[in-house]
């Protein structure tokens, strides 16, 4: 059961996303990558935080299974040289449990784009087996090719690092994402996803906002084939903000978070 | 090694030293920058084939540019994008007037922006300002290059290889040339202008598992004697002519997103040949005589062929992989000899009007009884090919018949239209008979150039209906009346591509290709009761490749693309299907810096449906890798111009296949499932 749990764990945290903006958008993030938590989808969007942020983000249960269960913190301040991100996330319960831990750092460089690269700590406990932890590097880069279209890259585990005693390779994925706002509260972004072991991964989502403080999202994704939705509220420097999403055979995952911005 | 490499190269080079010597010539762009053009260019005309010998053309081209004003319609149309009908716009508009200044080939008919833009660092019009003081101009360049793979190969390991692993390239060309007054053919004055030259070059290279540094050399001394009308080219060289029925390079253009300017060959004769694929060009002595209309070469070559004999001395097999790495290989270099004469000449009676015949005679050392194929047999050969064109404003006509040995004939035809200045139109019809003969050929086809067991007829069309819109398609239908390597029956198949460039603003540029090809196959399959049977039919294959460009500056590229593809056997109803997506980035973020950094995902279901990216690699090299299975490649190109006569340029790149225990097979498998090398090469320019 321990083995079953893992490969699912393993696959999990890295395709089921960290924020509830992202998630509600199907999960194509990389050429959008905005708030705090660009340093997990595209470390080169931390550039387009005007203030800090933070955000504390759950998952109660994946799938129905209170077992897999996810908890995050997020925070990111724009610095004059770059802007640095930093988040911390839990998943899984006694038998089997996850930590990463991610610094990320984003800068502008010249041509309109911007890069950066983030460092991910993995610790990966199982009782009764010991612990493995590995460091892993990713990179991001985002490219504003008109002032309603931008492009964004990432790549998760550069140098193919591997974890464990069996030196499982750690998944190395591929982003590519195109983001187009042809008005001021609508966006809709587009993006492929390759992880080395699986299949491309399609995914879309738009957003529409009203009014400044109500966000309304929908996104797709394929392999699984995927409905996302999600709802956020701003209320003074809060935001608070709920995604869903279904998986054709394992049903639904409802995820919640609230994040604050300090300043405009 | 290398030191002594070097010295024993730059002893050479002392040797001829007066022979050496040149500025390079100006450029509005840096180095850099034409460097990166010239690969852009490339993976436009090249498609999916590794043409080093283009590669070599090209950038000869570009260190010593052609005269506009001086240059044939058959150098013109080696031009990227040139057609016959062009080059012709371009004789016609310079006999009324000279071309002191690029800018005015805007004025001829059918030259766009975009075209000169390509041609630009390949053309001059006179001598640059810098040199016109001078009474001659010398210039010599040498390029080093070596290249290692970082995993051992298990023919090294296991000693089958008996070289070291590190690939070692030295090339080294020199020219001098001597400035005067010029006339034109009018006998009118157009100021100072290279009257004569004399250049030479040689290479050598030495492949992964090879023991000498040398291993593979070639070379040649070329002048340039205006008086007569002549140049002479002696050492190795290539031959061109017309349509590539007689003779060619032994790689050529074929189908691809140029669908108008590479139906037609366009030969320009004998041409230095300084590339590395070891086996078919020519050894000897050539002459070209050029006068206003009439041009001749004559050539005599007596070249070493490296072929497997069996014991009665007869040649079973040639071997062109030039890879001389273990006892085997040794045992097949050098083996044989060719020994040939031959003839290239063409006459204008009237403007417009070309007549043309290409000749040889050819005699192998040893018999040669091939095991595969029915391809050459017996110890002599002849071809003879008669070709005819003529052009004018908005039409090209042009044919090519050659009769071989056996008094087989085979052709090609084909027209040329430019009805509108919007739309360009190719057509083209060939017929090879099953079983003709003329191994020094490479034609437009589908067998990779043979003109052999192919008839087919071709259509090309490109329009550009708004500024903002290319549209090119080519339709391909051909029949081989013989056996094939992927049938034994018959067969016959069609080849469409349909090509679109939308500008969508002046930075960002979007490219969807389709291609959708079909050809006859056979296939051994086990039915049902587990009996083996042949299933004949069609294989089909279909790609969709999407391109996005976004060139935020002339410093930045960014590159996206997503590439699919479906291959369909006759035996069965599935379908392999296979994906590639990648980013790619050029900047040159210091005023010498150029890095091109790509990272490529791919997943295929086989071999068979394997993609293909065209890379970015060291000056003067081409790479073109298959990708297949899942996996993730990437590359860094960094090149660095350390002052105006020296540039470093490195690559690393790396394949990490997902899930394999070894890559590749035989001597040259590496265990593990990652494939990286990194090379370096010096350029040096005096």
């Amino acid at each position: 059961m321990v083995l079953a749990l893992c490969s699912v764990a393993l696959a999990s945290t890295d395709n089921n996303g960290r924020g509830s903006k992202a998630i509600a958008l199907g999960n194509a993030f990389v050429a959008i990558a905005d708030n705090v938590w660009a340093g997990v989808y595209n470390p080169a969007g931390l550039v387009q935080l005007t203030a800090a942020q933070g955000a504390a983000f759950f998952v109660p249960q994946q799938f129905a299974l209170p077992e897999l269960r996810t908890a995050s913190l997020a925070v990111a301040v724009p610095f004059s040289f770059a802007s640095i991100g930093l988040s911390i996330e839990q998943f899984g319960f006694e038998l089997y449990r996850e930590t990463n831990v991610t610094i990320a750092a984003g800068r502008s460089i010249d041509w309109g784009v911007s890069a950066g690269i983030a460092l991910n700590l993995h610790r990966i406990s199982i009782e009764r087996y010991g612990v493995a932890q590995r460091v892993t590097i990713d990179l991001g880069l985002l490219a504003q090719a008109q002032d309603d279209l931008s492009f964004g890259f990432a790549m998760k585990n550069i140098a193919a690092a591997t974890i464990g005693q069996t030196r499982e390779r750690m998944p190395q994925i591929v982003f590519l994402g195109a983001r187009y706002a042809p008005w001021k509260e609508f966006q809709m972004t587009l993006e492929c996803e390759k992880d080395t072991r699986h299949p491309l991964t399609v995914k879309a989502g738009v957003e529409q906002r009203f009014l400044e403080i109500l966000a309304l999202r929908l996104g797709i994704s394929t392999n699984p084939d995927k409905f996302s939705a999600g709802i956020g509220a701003r209320y003074s420097i809060f935001e608070f903000s709920y995604a869903g999403y279904s998986h054709p055979q394992l049903g639904w995952t409802h995820q919640i978070e609230i994040s604050f911005q300090l300043g405009e | 090694m290398r030191l002594k490499l070097l010295i024993l190269t730059l002893a050479c080079a002392c040797f001829t030293i007066e022979a050496l010597g040149q500025g390079i010539p100006k450029r509005d762009t840096s180095r850099t920058r034409a460097e990166a053009e010239l690969e852009n260019l490339l993976e436009q005309v090249t498609q999916d084939a590794e043409d080093s010998q283009l590669l070599d053309l090209l950038a000869r081209l570009q260190e010593n540019p052609l005269d506009i004003n001086e240059a044939t319609a058959e150098e013109l149309q080696q031009l990227p994008g040139i057609t016959s009908i062009i080059a012709f716009n371009i004789i016609s508009f310079r006999a009324r007037q000279t071309i002191r200044d690029l800018d005015d080939l805007l004025q001829v008919e059918g030259i766009t922006i975009e075209m000169l833009k390509r041609i630009r660092p390949f053309i001059r019009a006179g001598s640059s300002e810098r040199e016109a003081t001078k009474e001659s101009v010398t210039s010599f360049s040498f390029r080093t290059r070596a290249v290692q793979d970082l995993q051992r190969r298990r023919g090294f390991q296991d000693g089958t290889y008996r070289g070291s692993p590190m690939k070692l390239y030295n090339r080294l060309t020199g020219r001098v040339a001597r400035l005067g007054e010029s006339l034109d053919r009018q006998g009118r004055g157009r100021g100072r202008n290279f009257t004569s030259f004399v250049e030479l070059g040689i290479v050598t290279e030495k492949d992964a598992g090879e023991t000498k540094v040398a291993d593979f050399a070639a070379g040649y001394l070329a002048a340039n004697i205006p008086s007569m009308s002549t140049r002479l080219l002696l050492g190795d060289f290539v031959v061109e002519s017309a349509e590539g029925l007689v003779f060619w390079r032994s790689m050529g253009l074929s189908k691809g997103t140029e669908v108008i300017a590479n139906v037609r060959k366009n030969g320009g004769g004998a041409k230095p040949y300084l590339s590395t694929d070891e086996n078919w060009y020519f050894r000897g002595i050539a002459a070209d005589v050029t006068m206003d209309w009439l041009s001749l070469t004559l050539m005599y070559s007596n070249k070493p062929l490296h072929a497997a004999l069996d014991s009665q001395g007869v040649i079973t097999s040639f071997d062109n992989s030039g890879l001389f790495r273990t006892e085997t290989e040794l045992g097949r270099r050098n083996q044989t000899r060719e020994r040939l004469m031959g003839i290239r000449t063409s006459l204008t009676p009237l403007k417009g009007l070309k007549v043309g015949l290409s000749a040889y005679e050819t005699r192998f050392a040893h018999p040669v009884r091939l095991s595969s194929g029915s391809q050459f047999r017996g110890q002599t050969g002849s071809v003879v090919g008669v070709d005819l064109s003529y052009t004018q404003r908005w039409l090209n006509l042009f044919s090519e018949v050659a009769r071989d040995r056996d008094n087989k004939l085979a052709g090609v035809a084909g027209i040329l239209l430019r009805p509108h200045s919007a739309v360009d139109i190719s057509c083209l019809v060939r017929s090879f008979p099953r079983d003709f003969v003329s191994i020094h050929s490479y034609v437009f086809g589908e067998l990779g150039g043979t003109a052999r067991n192919e008839s087919g007829a071709y259509l090309g069309v490109s329009l550009r209906p708004l500024r903002w819109l290319r549209l090119s398609t080519y339709y391909d239908q051909f029949v081989f009346p013989w056996r094939t390597s992927s049938s034994v029956f018959p067969s016959g198949g069609h080849d469409l591509l349909a090509f679109s460039e939308i500008v969508l603003s002046p930075k960002l540029l979007l490219q969807l290709q389709y291609k959708d090809k079909s050809k006859g196959d056979l296939r051994m399959t086990t039915d049902v009761l587990g009996r083996l049977k042949a299933v004949e039919g069609s294989r089909a294959q279909k790609n969709f490749r999407a391109t996005v460009e976004l060139n935020s500056s002339i410093t930045f590229r960014w590159r996206t693309r997503i590439e699919v593809v479906t291959v369909q056997y006759p035996d069965s109803t599935a379908k392999e299907k296979g994906i590639l997506v990648f980013q790619d980035v050029r900047a040159i973020p210091l005023n010498r810096l150029l890095i091109d950094a790509r990272v490529i995902a791919f997943h295929t279901d086989s071999y068979d449906s394997r993609l293909y990216e065209f890379e970015s690699e060291l000056s003067g090299t081409l790479s073109n890798p298959a990708l297949f299975g899942k996996g993730l490649r990437w590359y860094i190109v960094a090149r660095y111009e350390i002052s105006s006569a020296v540039d470093i340029s490195l690559k690393y790149s790396q394949t990490l296949r997902e899930g394999v225990k070894s890559i590749g097979s035989g001597a040259s498998e590496i265990l593990g499932d990652r494939d990286s090398r990194l090379s370096v090469q010096v350029d040096v320019r005096i």
